[in-house]
């Protein structure tokens, strides 16, 4: 096969962010009339491998040609131009203009006075929906339109750019997780799309975490793990399990805590039911423990963190806390009582970014540093030293705001406004996310010495070394059910990923 | 341990070093060079009478930037205070007016100001609408009722007894700046020792946060708006007392230059940042080019121009400042 059949040849492509390498020398072909399925991990990379594609981003090194000619320069202008086409997981229409105004959007039709042709307009967008068998009305609002509506709109407009600006016509359609907010109808609709697509001689690049979806309609795949291509094989060629294999890769070995420990119960979730969010879910947390919560993202693992904060009410089910019922109760009370919840959304979420280290870490506290009504500096002070110190926050004072701070730092900063209030549970999420390796061994090395002191935790991770090292039991969840309760010593990365991917469904009764 | 060491011998309390702020020092410098080309043009300026004049002519907007400055560190905001200072000036006249004693009559206005305040936190807090919004809702509505009150007559003369906070003087210093003064150390105080100050800042700089830190962001928030509203009654007496009558829409301007103060003394519209010294120089610096330019005749058309520009100036300045 000679080159020139490719319409996309990427060569070597290497990109840093701030010194760490998150794609080092990927190489990815393109032909057209071919879905090509990208596969990995969160973080892998794959996110942004097609930002470097559709020119988001520049590569630091390697090639990318188009029809067999290296592109030097990329801009989402240049890639559009040439036909390359991305639908992000986010939408990008404009809830309130009609789908015909969406799909022609900056190609309106208007006469010479520059008013719009209202008839031609729809007419025109109706032609574009028959064309791709999309059973829409062009007059109806974008707004009304359920998500799996939206996504066949932004299909079509992704499309019908060549038909109404004189780009190329569509040459390249990136879809990055297109079924993540569809349902099992919804997804056949998509896959007839993309088949159209495919007979029509255009080029998918199709990511999903979902591997069933991927046998089902790619018809080769690659494998990203850790930056790097680690699986190229046309879909015939390859099982599952080799996928799944590929993307956790070698079991590495870290210093994992030790085995399971029965003790005194303290945090207990009996059948807890949130419609729409999970369904069910039991789990039983003793002192000096960590229950890893897996899954992929959106199967339910952070809802169910929530409410076992007191944030999501659950409709059935009961959460226990030293044998005491808390269902009902208000937020605050269960943090009165000792269970933290340390969000991921760390600047969003879980500090003030204009604030000092010491105003972030007494916030939860703030009783404790006051004498009366009034603010006590000096207990703040000593307070919050103690801390820097414990936590080793690298900060130029304790009244430097944490919008200064490393993300390292500013995630143990969070962490020592929950500790200072001495909790008996944690209710952790993504507990290191977006902070160096570093820092992730320290707030590891926090966590051992908060299970010594006969602390409870549980974790939702999307970091399979953590979820395997820092977990006593893992409870692995998919579609808001849990499918597998764990020992982590005994298990496997494969297996915990099955589940995760519902490759595997519980074949025996989960131990309580 | 370096930190450690560092904590201990930390040159100055943080409330100096708000007062050092870079920003504050443009809005300072921008009123020194505006004191420095007014003396040397005016021989009135500088004179002590006419200094006295500006901090009197500034004690009503001056009392509602502070309470505004507040609320608008926590996040708030509140277009409604010049409503309520028609509103409280209107009821306190007609009461006195009645034959009710100054006192009750300006215990009821301060009151006034707390309920209208409570009817915006509540909105604020309760309801998904901005507090822009729901406030320019309720300052249209109570301007409204301050017209009601006498189908939109003013009440004049309110008599010695009400009188003497606008014009009596305590050591020549005149009584409506001492209350202007004794408001902003109250206000200084509560945000820069107290829990309810911190509680202010953590909700201005993120209110999710505050939240999941188990603070009852809703109570606190309504409690900003009472505050703030407390304030604007203050103003309305101050002012009521000083022109010795009730106007109906004796609030109406105060509003957007009193808010303009804040924002000017570096008050984000977001909130989580700003202190009173900071608002105290917005006031002054709108206070002074409004002394100004009337002692150079410059004609009150172009005084609104001129003051409008120099708010632009000053948040532009801001922004740009912040995107850094």
């Amino acid at each position: 096969m000679s080159s020139a059949n490719y319409v996309l040849q990427v060569r070597g492509i290497c990109k840093s962010f701030s010194g760490v390498e998150v794609l080092h020398e990927v190489d990815f072909d393109l032909l057209p009339g071919r879905v090509h399925a990208l596969v990995g991990e969160n973080g892998a990379g794959k996110s942004t491998l097609i930002k470097i594609l559709s020119g988001v981003y520049r590569a630091d090194r390697g090639n990318i040609r188009v029809d067999g000619q290296v592109v030097e320069i990329l801009t989402p202008q240049i890639a559009h131009s040439m036909g390359i086409v991305t639908i992000y997981q986010e939408r990008n229409l404009v809830p309130y203009l009609s789908v015909g105004e969406n799909i022609l959007l900056g190609a309106v039709p208007t006469d010479r006075l520059g008013i719009v042709r209202w008839n031609e307009l729809y007419a025109q967008a109706e032609r574009v929906l028959r064309n791709l068998n999309i059973n829409l009305d062009p007059r109806e609002m974008v707004f009304r339109l359920s998500p799996a509506e939206q996504q066949a709109v932004e299909i079509a407009k992704v499309l019908s750019l060549h038909a109404v600006t004189g780009f190329q016509r569509a040459r390249v359609v990136i879809m990055d997780e297109p079924t993540a907010s569809l349902s099992g109808a919804e997804i056949d609709n998509l896959f007839r799309l993309i088949c159209q697509l495919r007979r029509e001689g255009v080029a998918v690049i199709y990511i999903s975490h979902r591997l069933d979806e991927v046998f089902e309609i790619a018809d080769e795949v690659t494998v990203l793990r850790d930056g790097r291509k680690v699986l190229h094989r046309p879909i015939g060629e390859v099982s599952k399990e080799q996928l799944v294999k590929a993307m956790v890769g070698e079991e590495l070995s870290f210093t994992s805590i030790a085995g399971v420990i029965e003790g005194e119960s303290l945090l207990e979730a009996v059948d807890i039911s949130s419609p729409g969010k999970f369904e069910d879910v039991s789990l039983r947390l003793t002192r000096g423990m960590i229950i890893g919560l897996a899954g992929t993202v959106g199967c339910g693992r952070s809802e169910v963190l929530q409410a076992l904060a007191g944030l999501i009410p659950i409709t059935r089910g009961r959460i226990l806390f030293h044998g005491d019922e808390m269902q009902g109760k208000q937020m605050v009370e269960f943090i009165r009582r000792g269970i933290c919840f340390v969000p991921s959304e760390r600047d969003r979420c879980g500090l003030i970014l204009g604030m000092s280290v010491a105003g972030n870490t007494s916030l939860a506290n703030l009783k404790a540093v006051s004498r009366g009504p009034l603010m006590d500096r000096m207990r703040e002070r000593a307070l919050t030293s103690h801390y820097v110190r414990q936590l080793d926050i690298q900060a130029s004072s304790i009244d430097q705001e944490v919008q200064y701070l490393s993300g390292g730092n500013r995630q143990k900063v969070m962490l020592a406004k929950w500790l200072c209030l001495n909790p008996e549970v944690l209710l952790l999420d993504e507990p290191t996310q977006g902070v160096d390796v570093g820092a992730r061994e320290e707030i590891h090395r926090i966590m051992k010495g908060l299970l010594d002191k006969g602390k409870g935790m549980i974790m939702v991770t999307s970091d399979l070394d953590e979820l395997m090292n820092m977990s006593h039991v893992i409870v692995v969840m998919n579609k808001g059910r849990v499918v597998a309760q764990l020992e982590a010593q005994k298990t496997t990365r494969e297996e915990v990923m099955a589940y995760a991917l519902g490759e595997r469904s519980p074949s025996q009764p989960c131990a309580a | 341990m370096r930190l450690a060491r560092e904590v201990r011998r930390s040159p100055v309390p943080r409330s100096v070093a708000y007062t050092l702020d870079i920003q504050r020092w443009g809005i300072v410098s921008v009123l020194i060079a505006l004191v420095v080309v007014l003396g040397v043009t005016s021989p009135v300026f500088l004179s002590a009478t006419n200094l006295r004049n500006i901090l009197q002519q500034v004690s009503t907007i001056g009392i509602l930037a502070t309470g505004a400055t507040v609320l608008m560190i926590a996040g708030g905001i509140d277009l409604s205070i010049g409503s309520i200072v028609s509103v409280a000036g209107m009821v306190m006249g007609t009461l006195i007016k009645a034959g009710y004693p100054a006192e009750l009559a300006i215990l009821v206005g301060l009151l006034i100001g707390c309920g209208i305040g409570l009817i915006n936190g509540l909105l604020a807090a309760y309801t998904r609408a901005h507090p822009f919004i729901l406030t320019l809702g309720t300052m249209t509505a109570f301007q409204g009722v301050a017209i009601t009150i006498t189908e939109g007559f003013p009440i004049t003369d309110l008599g010695q007894r009400f009188e003497w906070i606008g014009s009596a003087r305590i050591w020549e210093i005149p009584v409506s700046v001492i209350v202007l003064i004794v408001v902003m150390l109250v206000c200084h105080f509560l945000l820069g020792y107290t829990r309810l100050g911190r509680i202010a800042y953590a909700i201005g700089g993120n209110e999710y946060t505050t939240f999941l830190a188990g603070i009852p962001v809703r109570r606190y928030k309504i409690l900003f708006y009472v505050i703030g509203g407390l304030f604007a009654g203050l103003a309305s007496v101050v002012l009521a007392s000083r022109i010795s009558s009730a106007i109906p829409n004796m609030g109406a301007d105060y509003t957007l230059q009193a808010i303009g103060a804040v924002v000017i003394g570096g008050v984000p519209l977001t909130g989580g940042r700003g202190s009173v010294w900071g608002t105290f120089t917005g006031v002054l610096l709108l206070g002074i080019i409004a002394n100004g330019l009337n002692l150079l005749h410059v004609e009150a058309s172009w005084q609104y121009v001129l003051t409008g520009l120099v708010i632009l100036v000053a948040v532009i300045l801001h922004e740009h400042r912040s995107g850094k």
